[in-house]
């Protein structure tokens, strides 16, 4: 009886102990074990710890996890005087979670310090660059990944030593550039498109007029060549008509004269046609006499 | 027997009665405890178990499994099926991301091309979880920092490029830049996403000079 009461009290005391001495440190979790303030380990691997129970030592946990923010827009000058709002973001995480919570900044606090020193550092270093190695057609002269290495490792230095704290990436989230610079910007774009416009307009007026001439010329050679040709056949024709006309009369001359006087008649005399005409005419030489007599 | 023993024994039994009783509460409460470690992981799931914290086993397959019982084993279900999908609207006009920013600074949102124009793009990623345990344990917001290396990397790509490329042909070009130069820094952050597919969508010149880039297609319209 006594017995059981017995090793009840005494589990419930092993529970209770292991319960406030037992602390797990998770994956993507580090912590520091103070005494009455005083650190007294530091635990950066996930795991099972022991720890003096209860107000003895007390545990301080941080999530060790890469976090990003992103730094406020602001205006700063390159090299060459080109003024540039740039936006970056910062990946952090806690390394060293010792010196993390000696310094006593917070997530909050902590982001604001970093983002100050990624600014400062931006600052510095883009007096040594150009607007041409912010952008720039030529892809291989572009030098933000440079830009951004740099940046990063002054603040990562500065971060490490003062918080405790990694700065694992800084990068340009945004280029942008102040209003005045962009209307420059769009005017400049705009004046462009049209000298484009006009070129394309004048290419199409220039290729037109060429075209127009080459007809005009191809209508004329057409032209020229169609009446050689019509006066080649016509002389053609006349020469055989010519030929034809010699032939028959060869043949008969008579009968040449008396077909060729048919032919005078027909053409003359249409119905209701008045001639008045000397009987002894030529005219009615075949009218008068068959045999055609003078 | 006198009347206090059978008061006694009365008194024993039932005491006995209650010590059983107990222990078979405290028996099927053991039982019941133990039983607490099955967990099923469904099929577009991914396990992972962690043992005080520390990861035991990164990819548990989807089915019936079991796990010791809390507080030793804890098993976070991880869904690596799922493909989602972020809209990157940070240089489009008129983006979430981009109204913030214009209440921030008054400025318009776009992006500078090489050779200094002015663009606007909006741009749909594709991504999902291929490593749960870097997924859980690397980044504390990963769509977060997702965008933020996305539209890192749309800066860098387009300040390489001219912007007669990036209206007409270069398209596809620079969504395969996009997409290899996010994964590129998403690893080096070992934040477990993989990019599955990158769009840009609605690339245009801002609505400032629009009318003159449209006079321009007349033109060479014109020309014909």
């Amino acid at each position: 009886m006594k017995k059981a009461v017995i090793i009840s009290i005494v589990l419930v005391a092993v529970i209770a102990l292991l319960r406030f001495s037992l602390f797990t440190v998770a994956a993507g979790e580090a912590a520091v074990v103070t005494q009455f303030g005083k650190p007294v380990a530091t635990i950066t691997e996930p795991g099972l710890r022991w720890k003096l129970p209860g107000f003895l030592h007390r545990v301080h946990r941080f999530d060790a996890r890469v976090e990003l923010f992103n730094t406020q827009p602001i205006q700063l000058l390159l090299g060459d005087k080109n003024p540039i709002i740039i936006t970056t973001y910062v990946a952090w995480r806690i390394d060293d979670p010792l010196l993390y919570l000696r310094s006593l900044v917070r997530r909050q606090t902590a982001q604001e310090k970093l983002s100050d020193m990624v600014i400062s550092a931006l600052g510095a270093s883009l007096a040594d660059y150009t607007l041409d190695h912010i952008i720039n057609a030529q892809q291989e002269q572009v030098k933000i990944a440079e830009l951004e290495r740099r940046v990063l490792d002054t603040a990562a230095a500065q971060a490490r030593e003062k918080y405790g704290v990694q700065v694992v990436r800084v990068g340009l989230r945004r280029l942008s550039y102040p209003s005045i610079v962009a209307d420059a910007v769009y005017n400049r774009m705009r004046a462009e498109r049209e000298k484009e416009a006009r070129k394309y307009r004048a290419e199409g007026t220039e290729a037109a007029a060429k075209i127009e001439a080459a007809t005009d010329k191809e209508v004329s050679e057409i032209m020229a060549d169609a009446y050689k040709q019509a006066e080649i056949v016509k002389g053609q024709g006349d020469q055989a008509a010519t030929r034809i006309y010699a032939e028959a009369y060869a043949k008969d001359p008579e009968f040449y004269d008396f077909l060729k006087s048919l032919e005078l008649y027909q053409k003359t005399f249409k119905p209701g046609t008045t001639l008045i005409l000397s009987s002894d005419s030529e005219l009615f030489r075949y009218l008068n006499s068959p045999e055609g007599r003078r | 027997m006198t009347p206090e023993d059978s008061s006694h024994m009365a008194l024993r039994w039932s005491f006995q009665r209650t010590a059983w009783f107990a222990l078979w509460i405290a028996v099927s409460l053991l039982v019941l405890y133990l039983a607490s470690g099955v967990y099923s992981v469904e099929s577009s799931e991914v396990g992972v178990v962690l043992r005080f914290g520390r990861v035991a086993d990164a990819a548990v397959p989807p089915g019936i499994h079991y796990a010791l019982p809390w507080p030793v084993d804890r098993v976070v279900r991880v869904p690596v099926r799922n493909v989602r999908r972020l809209s990157v609207d940070d240089f489009h006009a008129e983006g979430v991301f981009a109204s913030n920013f214009r209440s921030l600074t008054g400025l318009a949102s776009y992006l500078v091309t090489g050779d200094n124009n002015i663009v606007t793009v909006s741009c749909v990623i594709q991504y999902s979880i291929h490593d749960p345990a870097k997924y859980l344990f690397s980044l504390t917001d990963s769509e977060r920092t997702l965008r933020s290396l996305a539209a890192n990397t749309l800066t860098h790509t387009l300040a390489g490029l001219g912007i007669d490329g990036i209206l007409t042909t270069g398209k596809a070009g620079i969504q395969l830049s996009v997409k290899q130069g996010l994964q590129r820094r998403l690893d080096e952050l070992d934040s477990g996403l993989a990019v599955s597919f990158v769009e840009l969508q609605d690339v245009r010149p801002p609505d400032q000079v629009q009318a003159q880039f449209n006079d321009v297609i007349n033109a060479k319209i014109d020309k014909f």
